[in-house]
């Protein structure tokens, strides 16, 4: 059997792309368990915050606490984290200062300000890995960080909610797309 | 003069396909028969002929179970298909850098 070098060139590429697709894909599905866990502490969490807003010092503490057990027993199940278990302790601290951090020196009034940041800064997140090789959590950065901000400016009291329904329900979405082939 | 010769079983190219796909993942790890058909854009008789071709050939392996009453084919790669896999690759990038020269 004798191969041109442009057969050799088409076959290299086809397999490459196809390796591409093939490793994006395992991607997707292992953070789709993660997206959806989250989507369920979002809608959970904001509409606590909605509808009981003077249990807003008691509600997030055990909810992401569940998140990151929730994220943990996935990881586990999924058994084919391509990160070490170190890179998603710095992550999660790193969000954890830049948010506590922003929000103790910006003092905002309300609840619906913390939630959009929190929103925005995930958003902003899933933009950046997208923009790594993985389209798909790019689009759910950026519908988050466009619902989230059309929502703020135009909803007022509903923002809540909208966050809970459709920030916690699109995650919940974006996790269920990552699952498709 | 090239070293090594083309894999005459992966050398077909979506055979090629198949074995790129499954190569990214990680040792005993399978893949459902519809996620690999999406990846190789292949049609399930085409898919389901080259994948009896490369498990004959010890490349891959397949299982079929049931997921409560629907049918379920799950492949991947045998260590013997990874290593034929990136011998063939090696081989392929031989040629070119022996035709550049």
């Amino acid at each position: 059997m004798t191969l041109s070098p442009a057969d050799a060139t088409a076959a290299l590429r086809d397999a490459q792309q196809v390796e591409v697709r093939s490793a994006r894909l395992r991607g997707y599905q292992s953070a789709a368990p993660h997206l959806m866990i989250w989507g369920v502490v979002w809608a959970v969490g904001y509409m606590l915050n909605y509808l009981r807003p003077d249990w807003v010092n008691f509600t997030w503490l055990p909810l992401v606490t569940l998140g990151v057990a929730g994220d943990i027993a996935a990881a586990k199940a999924d058994g084919r984290s391509q990160l070490p278990t170190a890179t998603y302790l710095w992550f999660g601290a790193a969000y954890a200062v830049l948010c506590i951090g922003t929000i103790a020196i910006m003092q905002p009034h309300d609840a619906g300000q913390v939630a959009a940041f929190n929103a925005l800064v995930v958003a902003a997140s899933y933009v950046i890995l997208g923009a790594l090789g993985a389209p798909r959590i790019m689009a759910i950065g950026v519908g988050m960080a466009c619902m989230t901000l059309g929502g703020y400016f135009t909803l007022g009291t509903l923002f809540l909610p909208w966050m809970a329904l459709v920030g916690g329900g699109g995650l919940v979405l974006g996790g269920a797309w990552l699952r498709r082939p | 003069m090239s070293t090594g010769a083309p894999d005459e079983v992966i050398h077909q190219s979506l055979r090629l396909r198949i074995m790129a796909a499954l190569n990214p993942l990680p040792v005993g790890e399978m893949i459902e028969f519809i996620r690999l058909r999406s990846l190789v854009e292949a049609t399930d008789g085409n898919l389901g002929a080259h994948l009896t071709t490369l498990e004959g050939a010890g490349y891959v392996a397949i299982e079929k179970d049931f997921v409560g009453k629907k049918p379920r084919t799950r492949v991947t790669a045998t260590p013997l298909g990874r290593a034929a896999f990136r011998r063939h690759v090696a081989y392929l990038r031989t040629l070119l850098e022996e035709a550049a020269e």
